[in-house]
């Protein structure tokens, strides 16, 4: 039994109401619903008699240090075996760090803690490493975004690492550390015996100066699937050298997330290199790189290489224009392992999608879930569109949000998604403005085939 | 708590599968926060307001953007009156106070991490029938700009 929750205000009776059911849950998600550090006493002895409880997400609740130390007491009883615990922003500060590290010496269950956007510091966190230094701890998932911590918190983490083989994730996004830290960290991580899996740094003051620190990460970490340096200025000289790491043997990356990091088409001839030579990678962000349709080009030569077996593909915001959905098209006219593809928020214009609809609808094509949000499209688009979402069976998701499609457009849309060939399972239109008639047709359309989401 | 109770409001009509909300009643919940909810800063005031406006829901992909309007409500449906440009659209005729939500990183799916900016923009809205349906942007002034 489960229960999960998001955003109600609990009176005294609803809370009543949901504690005898949360009596026999197995995972209870209370998010956003104006709990205050009293229900933690109610969670406490819930937590306390419940034995079979293993995940509790209160995220986004006002519960304070004090309402931690009252939860902890239902934590710390020998019978709890949670083994997920969520308390994203909930109002902690240092002071709740002593309350955790108690729980992480003590349950063993216990395999993952959230605990991002709580103004925990450096001084708390070095008090929850104590907690995963202890040999009872065996936690693989930690998370500590947006928790202020500085350069110092690395020397701390690095000695717990050095404890904790069991740990596979680590999250430290949205913290300024910078680049002797994340340096730090990286020769902590080559050292540990760990077998991390998931490495999450966005937005932690990097720059190129870290990469050949990170890229030993990549290389000596054959356990390293899931890699995220979104948000640094690492720019193209930085790129360069990850890519050594990424093409190392050793390296088994699979998701890799390089949003917003100054790039331009100038880190498109190594990362041409990695799609084409990285069998295992298959998901790649370059959201938000300045990548420019020359360097779109370069991409789309790897990207017809046999070898190259990337799955979902993010080039939203790329500054990229008509001018390269030529060479996108050819890519999906033989690319099959292509499933994803995020190419909003590009001037592609009517023509580049018409372009793009050439590949899109070639056989060997199996894309199911295409994004052309803000891509300047008009209703001029929309029959070509509607072809491709009745030709292809295998294309269930289709964003065309912030486009002027106008209702002329969209009932072209409409059309398609009442054919029976069309096997669409969500038809994103977020901001895009429609008349009355069209809103009533839209509507209609949903309940006559309810198998159909139609989101705005 | 005035957020508070248009969302319980809005989810009560939704849960109780009534006929749904006007599209200016939609226009509300998803762009108009005033007075603009305290003890919700930076980017978490988009993530926390996102989901109680059920913009992110799951099921939903995250929307790669959006603004509320901190301004009473009736000022937006007084801009209806306010002279439309070629496309239908009518602006405010000064500033107005507005976060705007921006996703970042990669994932459509919540949670959705957004980042949040807080401006002094005009809003341009569509409207029907003199209520505003649609947030068609923002824009600086243009003696700023």
């Amino acid at each position: 039994m489960d229960l999960d929750i998001q955003c109600e205000e609990m009176d005294p009776s609803r809370w009543a109401e949901l504690l005898s059911t949360m009596k026999s849950c197995k995972s209870i998600r209370l998010d956003d619903c104006n709990l205050s550090s009293s229900n933690c006493k109610d969670l406490s002895s819930i937590i306390n008699t419940n034995p079979s409880l293993t995940e509790l997400k209160l995220n986004n609740n006002e519960l304070g240090d004090a309402g931690i130390e009252y939860l902890c007491k239902g934590l710390l009883t020998p019978s709890c075996s949670l083994q997920k615990l969520w308390l994203q922003n909930c109002n902690l500060t240092s002071a709740s760090c002593e309350t955790l590290r108690s729980v992480l010496s003590a349950q063993p269950s216990l395999t993952e803690l959230h605990v991002g956007d709580n103004k925990l510091g450096t001084a708390g966190v070095k008090v929850l490493c104590q907690g995963l230094m202890n040999p009872n701890c065996k936690l693989q998932k930690l998370q500590l975004e947006y928790c202020e911590l500085t350069a110092d918190i690395v020397e701390a983490l690095n000695a717990a690492l050095q404890t904790k083989p069991t740990l596979k994730e680590l999250s430290l996004s949205n913290n300024t550390l910078g680049d002797t830290a994340v340096k730090q960290l990286c020769r902590g991580l080559v050292e540990a015996s760990c077998n991390l899996e998931l490495l999450h740094l966005e937005n932690c003051g990097i720059t190129s100066d870290s990469c050949r620190d990170i890229s030993a990460v990549l290389s000596n970490k054959s356990s390293l699937i899931d890699l995220s340096v979104g948000d640094n200025k690492i720019g193209d000289s930085g790129l360069a050298l990850l890519c050594q790491g990424l093409l190392h043997p050793n390296c088994k990356i699979q998701k890799l997330w390089l949003w917003d990091c100054d790039l331009t088409s100038a880190s498109c001839k190594d990362l041409s290199r990695v799609l084409s030579t990285k069998e295992t990678l298959l998901e790649v962000s370059l959201i938000d790189n300045n990548l420019r349709d020359s360097g779109m080009e370069m991409l789309c030569q790897a990207l017809k290489d046999p070898k190259a077996n990337l799955q979902e593909l993010w080039i939203r915001e790329c500054g990229l224009t008509t001018a390269c959905c030529k060479a996108v098209s050819s890519v999906l006219s033989v690319n099959k392992h292509l499933k994803v593809l995020h190419i909003g928020e590009n001037k592609l214009g009517d023509a580049g999608v018409e372009l793009l609809c050439e590949g899109l609808l070639h056989p060997n094509c199996n894309i199911h879930s295409l994004w052309l949000g803000n891509c300047d499209l008009t209703a001029a688009c929309c029959a070509t569109l509607a072809t491709l979402m009745v030709a292809k069976p295998c294309l269930t998701e289709l964003d065309l949000s912030y486009n002027t499609l106008e209702d002329e457009g969209v009932r072209k849309l409409c059309e398609a998604v009442r054919n029976p060939n069309c096997k669409l399972q969500q038809l994103i239109l977020y901001d895009i403005f429609w008349s009355s008639e069209v809103d009533d047709e839209l509507r209609a359309l949903e309940e006559s085939k309810p198998e159909v989401k139609i989101i705005s | 708590m005035a957020s508070w109770t248009l969302c319980v409001v809005l989810v009560l009509a939704t849960v109780a599968g009534a006929v749904g909300e006007t599209r200016y009643e939609k226009f509300l919940r998803q762009h108009v926060d005033h007075p603009r909810t305290l003890g919700l800063m930076g980017h978490r005031y988009c993530q926390v307001m996102l989901a109680r406006r059920q913009v992110t829901a799951s099921g939903r992909p995250c929307k790669p953007s959006n603004t509320f309007v901190h301004a009473p409500a009736e000022d937006l449906v007084a801009t209806c009156r306010n002279p439309a440009d070629a496309m239908g659209i009518h602006s405010t005729s000064s500033p107005m106070g507005i976060t705007a939500c921006r996703l970042r990183g990669g994932d459509t799916r919540p949670p959705c991490n957004y980042r949040a900016r807080q401006l002094q923009h005009h809003v341009r809205v569509a409207c029907l029938d003199g209520w505003p349906v649609h947030l068609a942007g923002t824009h600086a002034s243009p003696d700023e700009a």
